[in-house]
């Protein structure tokens, strides 16, 4: 059941091939296969061309700024007239011990974030999906993704009094719970910040990020769950057949390009959140590069840990599309 | 259908763009480029054919410019030219202002585009990141400039002031607004914090030989048999220990062992500034001691569980219940607020009273701050400017008697009162206005021109240059249990329970600027962090960890690079010494 | 709707899933609602008031002052015009530029499909930073201009890909049928594809307009001195400012650099600014989210186009 979308995805594009070779055949008959392809897809290439060329100039000309991360960049002095220093700042940066603590909090987070974040925007999309209630369901959704549009500051703020010691509301219901015998000090407890970092922007986002795959749900064919429903499978069963392949292609992508950024832990979250008790789990790279980077206008330290920073997502990105090919058979991914 | 609609939409969002191409920015992009210059232009073409002497006319009458500021951490954000002071100003100098707005805390990037782009505002003031403009060559040379049309510059910073501006090459680039050389006299700037409930009860102890085991035996003691207040528990000791407010926690032992606020260093000074000796103290003994007494205090209940994990919103909630008995911080932290507060709820004993706390053998506490210039930036002319003499003589008019009490005491009869003697007070109105943020803002009133030249002169008509200097009106400032403490100590001012501070010929040693990218710099920060991870734990952990914990703190604080730090700072107050004094 | 009557008949199985589901929602429900509402009491609180803290469902000393302050401000309102200007103009051009590489990247015979991909991808990656991007939007002239707030953020890798990925659900049958009519790419794109993409359309709209609506980075960094341009949030963010600035601090050893009069108290603070240009900020969304919820909430399907 849950092949049906691809299989007839398979069929249709070797049936094109056929039929629209004949037709420009004549004309790029003297050219290599890549490029008398290329003209008969002309209209396909001129459809994204500007976009590439406005690619091209605002996010790729920009990049010369790279170089910076060589010099001892003084904005006064410009990239031309700056002294050269090779590989010192990437020097600097790699053997300041704080620079590892810091790479593993940062690891350590967004590996949360990025698998609860998946996982609750995921359930959430299906529990929506599942609601009878057409106006119920319209209106949880609404709501969920209220919290999206409030500031850090904001969201910080209420965060720190629902775990405050003194009344915070959490404390009180664990309490009320029998949970725990006295108030306990959340957030001026190591162990437990990177739990409080991943539920706060669970909290924060899921209402949020459930949107994408609600949408790619409407995709997915109800006469599936017509089918489904006639062979007797259960409300989980058609979740797990179909609702979940269904929202397969999107999710793919989006872990993907998540992997890429798993050296983005969030920045504003942590830093306001933190407190002199849990900095050595809380402080990220970004922390980091504001503190000893930017503030001190240091560039070219700053422009050092952005590059590793691609690197790394580069690597991650490869990494991840071969295994997910590998997984997803011959089916391409990016 | 749907689609339909859809398409509608983007037919219609086409055509708006489509609209725009063709006539909207592009005619006005060209407008804009010269905008703000083209205004200037017009002045200065005027001027050329006037006389060279009255090119600028006379104060009062000048010709009408525009000039682009940047203003300052985070000032200038409201149009001033629009407020009713701001209207009186333009009179007077003929000048329209153009602000860069600084948003979101965020002036590190503004500066860093402006250097490197190389365009700047005519009026420059970058706040905490002044000297990166300065290191780029940004601003002018002002000494000619002072020289030929500072009138009232000379008036407002004479010479002793102005030595205090120049840099290394002998130059004056920017006028400090920070005019600290009178020390405050409404509030103490700093101290311990007790609760006039509990002062009382202690028949008004001295606030000056007081120490801290006897300033914490009153706290003790007064938990002990108060343990709620309002239903909750009372609060014995606290302070504001988060991020940016860190050194509540790590300057105590500066001023407990009896020395000024120099930052993270005691200047033991000598006759001559060669044999100045310094050192950093947060691995002393006198830090040791302060740290385990919060160790005990924390273990005992006295010390407040959120110490570390509340944020400034919440620390304030907590002070303006009543429930804080004590704590140790600067004035401004609170001060602005929270006792306003406690009035309004009738809670006026549950407001401070400093106390210029130190250990036993220490003679006099340096709690309060001596008055000094601070001198590491200011409002400085950029290079950019097509007519700095009319910037700078809008920058020394702005220094006129009259603007000055535009800008400090306001429109007269609106904002102050003249009594028969000439005198300015505010009536009670005009006080609470003064206090309305919402008024001040469309009077331009007060802080809206913080960053400009300013003078602390008294004005030539007997008057005191600013309310809060006016001894009439800071009285007028205080509630009923003040005036009942201050008479209690047969005081004048808060100022005058705290001994008189001891200027220092350097100034303040956290007024100098460490530059950026530089060791001392790297070292500033290692300092921080190393303090940041130790001093709560000492603070937390079981009494019996305490001095194993410190010994792990000191092996790292040793390898922060402090000697660095404490080189640099030597040399810096040094030279400042010796610049200041010739 | 009809979708879920078709098999409503409820198995015990269903009942226990869909009491655990509503449990799930309401818990839900409270605890995403209950921020908003907060934001909204502390912004209809009187902010000298509020410092005081515990504040949760309704304002204890209730006051318009707070929203006085943020809606007297006059260049608020051509700032608002400028947002929903550069929302709706980024908007439907963003949507364009999706459609128009995530299409041919969806089409697996594309000989570009690959190296394009990888080209569109990095961009997400890479970056060259604060300053040479400033001097890329100086030198063509786009400081100062409406532009800056369309063209640089025009071309979302994020949106492409999710288009792209949506996209390649339809069944390649659906192109090759119009193939054969004739039709050309770009009708194919206008005339099929989108019309079944609306409810992932109508998703990025959303993302793209949310984010639009919300910048003001690229206004402080490129328009600030313009005040035409000024838009909305940047206006908050300068009310804001000012609520902050009251006595700033100069050093990191916290000298009080009090500001004129002394006795300044505040009745302007930051958290009741905050909490005020939230709600200013956040209801125009709230207005117009309805019309793209249905979209993908309860859209077409597929399904239902392709019987």
């Amino acid at each position: 059941m849950n092949e049906f979308i691809p299989s007839i995805t398979k069929t249709g594009s070797s049936d094109k091939r056929k039929k629209t070779t004949p037709k420009n055949e004549k004309k790029n008959r003297q050219q290599s296969p890549f490029f008398r392809q290329l003209g008969r897809q002309r209209s396909l290439l001129f459809m994204c061309l500007p976009f590439v060329v406005l690619v091209f100039v605002f996010n790729y000309l920009p990049l010369w700024g790279w170089l910076m991360a060589f010099q001892n960049y003084k904005p006064h002095l410009g990239v031309r007239h700056s002294e050269w220093v090779g590989l010192k700042h990437f020097k600097d940066l790699f053997s300041d011990k704080s620079f590892w603590l810091v790479l593993r909090n940062t690891l350590a987070m967004s590996s949360l974030k990025l698998v609860f974040g998946f996982l609750s925007a995921i359930i959430l999309a299906i529990l929506l999906n599942e609601l009878h209630a057409k106006w119920f369901k319209r209106t949880v959704q609404t709501i969920s993704y209220l919290p999206y549009f409030i500031s850090w500051v904001v969201a910080a703020n209420l965060v720190m009094t629902a775990l405050s010691p003194e009344g915070g509301i959490i404390n009180e219901v664990l309490m009320f719970l029998g949970i725990i015998d006295q108030p306990k000090l959340w957030l001026g407890t190591p162990r437990y910040f990177w739990w409080i970092i991943v539920f706060s922007d669970m909290w924060k986002n899921v209402g949020w990020n459930a949107i994408i795959y609600l949408s790619a749900m409407t995709a997915i064919d109800p006469e599936l769950y017509e089918a489904a429903n006639i062979d007797g499978a259960g409300r989980l069963k058609r979740i797990w057949h179909i609702t979940l392949p269904g929202i397969r292609p999107v999710f793919t992508v989006l872990l993907i390009m998540n992997l890429g950024w798993i050296l983005n832990a969030g920045f504003e979250h942590q830093l306001l959140l933190m407190n002199p008790i849990v900095r050595e789990v809380a402080e990220v790279i970004d922390i980091f590069v504001l503190r000893y980077g930017i503030n001190m206008g240091r560039y070219s330290f700053a422009t050092a840990a952005g590059i590793f920073k691609s690197l790394v997502s580069i690597i991650m990105l490869v990494t991840a599309d071969l295994v997910v090919q590998k997984l997803n058979g011959d089916e391409e991914v990016l | 259908m749907n689609f339909k609609k859809l398409l509608a939409f983007f037919l219609v969002a086409v055509l708006l763009v489509v609209g725009i191409v063709g006539c909207g920015p592009k005619g006005d992009d060209v407008d804009q480029e010269g905008g703000g210059k083209e205004t200037e232009e017009e002045g200065s073409g005027e001027d050329e054919e006037s006389s060279e002497t009255s090119k600028y006319g006379e104060f009062g009458a000048r010709p009408e410019r525009t000039y682009t500021i940047l203003a300052g951490n985070d000032s200038g954000t409201i149009d001033l030219s629009e407020t009713r002071i701001g209207k009186l100003i333009k009179e007077y100098t003929g000048v329209t202002l153009e602000y860069e707005a600084v948003v979101g805390g965020d002036i590190e990037s503004k500066v860093g585009v402006m250097i490197a782009s190389g365009e700047y505002p005519d009026i420059i003031w970058g706040g905490d990141n002044h000297q990166k403009f300065l290191e780029a060559g940004a601003a002018i040379p002002l000494d000619d400039l002072i020289e030929e049309y500072g009138e009232n510059t000379k008036i407002a910073y004479d010479e002793a002031t102005l030595k205090k501006h120049r840099l290394e090459d002998g130059h004056i680039y920017f006028l400090s607004p920070y005019r600290e050389e009178l020390p405050n006299i409404t509030n103490v700037d700093n101290g311990f914090w007790l609760i006039k409930e509990v002062v009382k009860l202690n028949d008004y102890p001295s606030t000056t030989d007081t120490t801290i085991d006897e300033f914490f035996d009153m706290v003790r003691d007064y938990v002990k048999d108060n343990p709620e207040y309002e239903g909750a528990p009372t609060i014995g000791f606290t302070f504001p220990a988060w991020e940016s407010a860190f050194f509540e926690l790590t300057n105590p032992p500066m001023f407990l062992m009896g020395y000024p606020n120099d930052g993270d260093i005691l200047v033991h000074r000598a006759d001559d500034p060669e044999d100045y000796e310094l050192e950093t103290y947060a691995a002393s003994d006198g830090a040791k001691r302060y740290y385990k007494l919060l160790n005990e205090l924390w273990h005992e209940g006295l010390l407040d569980k959120e110490i570390f994990t509340q944020n400034e919103e919440q620390y304030q909630a907590k002070l303006s219940t009543g429930r804080v008995v004590s704590h140790v911080e600067q004035f401004w932290q609170f001060g602005y607020s929270v006792p306003q507060l406690l009035e309004q709820d009738g809670k006026d004993d549950r407001t401070w009273v400093p106390f210029g706390v130190t250990y036993e053998d220490v003679e006099r506490g340096q709690w309060h701050n001596a008055g000094s210039l601070k001198a590491r930036d200011g409002m400085s002319i950029s290079t950019s400017a097509e007519d700095p003499e009319g910037v700078f003589i809008f920058l020394d008019d702005m220094l006129s008697e009259e603007i000055q009490k535009l800008y400090y005491w306001g429109v007269e009869g609106e904002d102050y009162t003249v009594d028969d003697d000439g005198m300015y007070y505010r009536t009670p109105e005009q006080r609470e206005q003064a206090k309305d943020e919402e008024y001040s803002k469309k009077q331009g009133l007060g802080a809206h021109w913080w960053g400009f030249p300013r003078t602390i002169n008294d004005y030539s008509d007997g008057n005191a240059v600013s309310p809060d200097r006016q001894i009439s009106e800071i009285q007028e400032g205080y509630s009923e249990s003040d005036l009942e403490i201050l008479e209690a100590y047969n005081a004048d001012t808060w100022t005058d329970l705290l001994p008189e501070p001891i200027p220092a010929p350097y100034g303040f040693a956290w007024d100098i600027h460490i530059p950026d990218d530089s060791d001392a710099k790297i070292a500033t920060e290692k300092m921080g962090d190393a303090r940041k991870k130790y001093y709560p734990m000492l603070i937390m952990e079981p009494a019996d960890k305490f001095d194993e914990i410190w010994d792990e703190f000191v092996a790292e604080w040793e390898e922060t690079g402090y000697e660095v730090y404490e080189e640099f700072m030597l040399d810096a107050i040094k030279e400042r010494t010796k610049a200041w004094t010739e | 709707m009809a979708k879920q009557k078709r098999y409503s008949r409820k198995t015990p199985e269903d009942r226990i899933f869909d009491t655990i589901n509503y449990i799930l929602m309401i818990f839900l429900i409270i605890v995403t609602l209950y921020p908003f509402i907060n934001i909204i009491a502390v912004s209809l609180n009187d902010p000298m008031d509020s410092i005081k803290g515990g504040i949760y469902l309704k304002p204890r000393k209730f006051t318009l002052y707070n929203y006085r302050v943020v809606l007297s401000r006059k260049e608020i309102y051509n700032a608002t015009g400028v947002s929903v200007l550069r929302t709706l103009v980024g908007t439907a051009l963003g949507i364009l530029s999706s459609f128009f590489v995530a299409y041919p990247l969806s089409r697996k015979d594309f000989v570009l499909r690959k190296p394009l991909t990888i080209y569109f991808l990095l961009t997400m990656y890479v970056g060259g930073g604060l300053i040479p991007g400033y001097f890329l939007i100086r030198s063509l002239g786009l400081l100062n201009s409406f532009w800056v707030y369309i063209l640089p953020g025009l071309v979302s890798t994020f949106n492409i890909l999710v288009v792209r990925s949506y996209i390649s659900t339809i069944p390649d049958s659906f192109v090759e049928s119009a193939k054969i009519d004739g039709a050309g790419e770009f009708r194919i794109l206008f005339t099929i594809i989108m019309p079944l993409c609306i409810p992932v359309l109508a998703t990025i709209a959303l993302f793209i307009a949310v984010g639009q609506w919300n910048s003001w980075f690229d206004t402080y960094l490129y328009t600030s001195s313009k005040q035409e341009l000024s838009t909305l949030q940047f206006e908050l963010q300068k009310i804001l400012q000012e609520a902050t600035q009251s006595f700033s601090t100069s050093s990191d050893y916290g000298s009080a650099i009090s500001s004129g009069a002394a006795e300044r108290a505040k009745t302007i603070t930051p958290t009741s600014i905050r909490a005020t240009m939230t709600v200013v900020a956040t209801l125009p969304v709230l207005v117009v989210y309805p019309f793209l919820q249905k979209y993908f909430v309860t859209g077409l399907t597929l399904g239902g186009v392709k019987g």
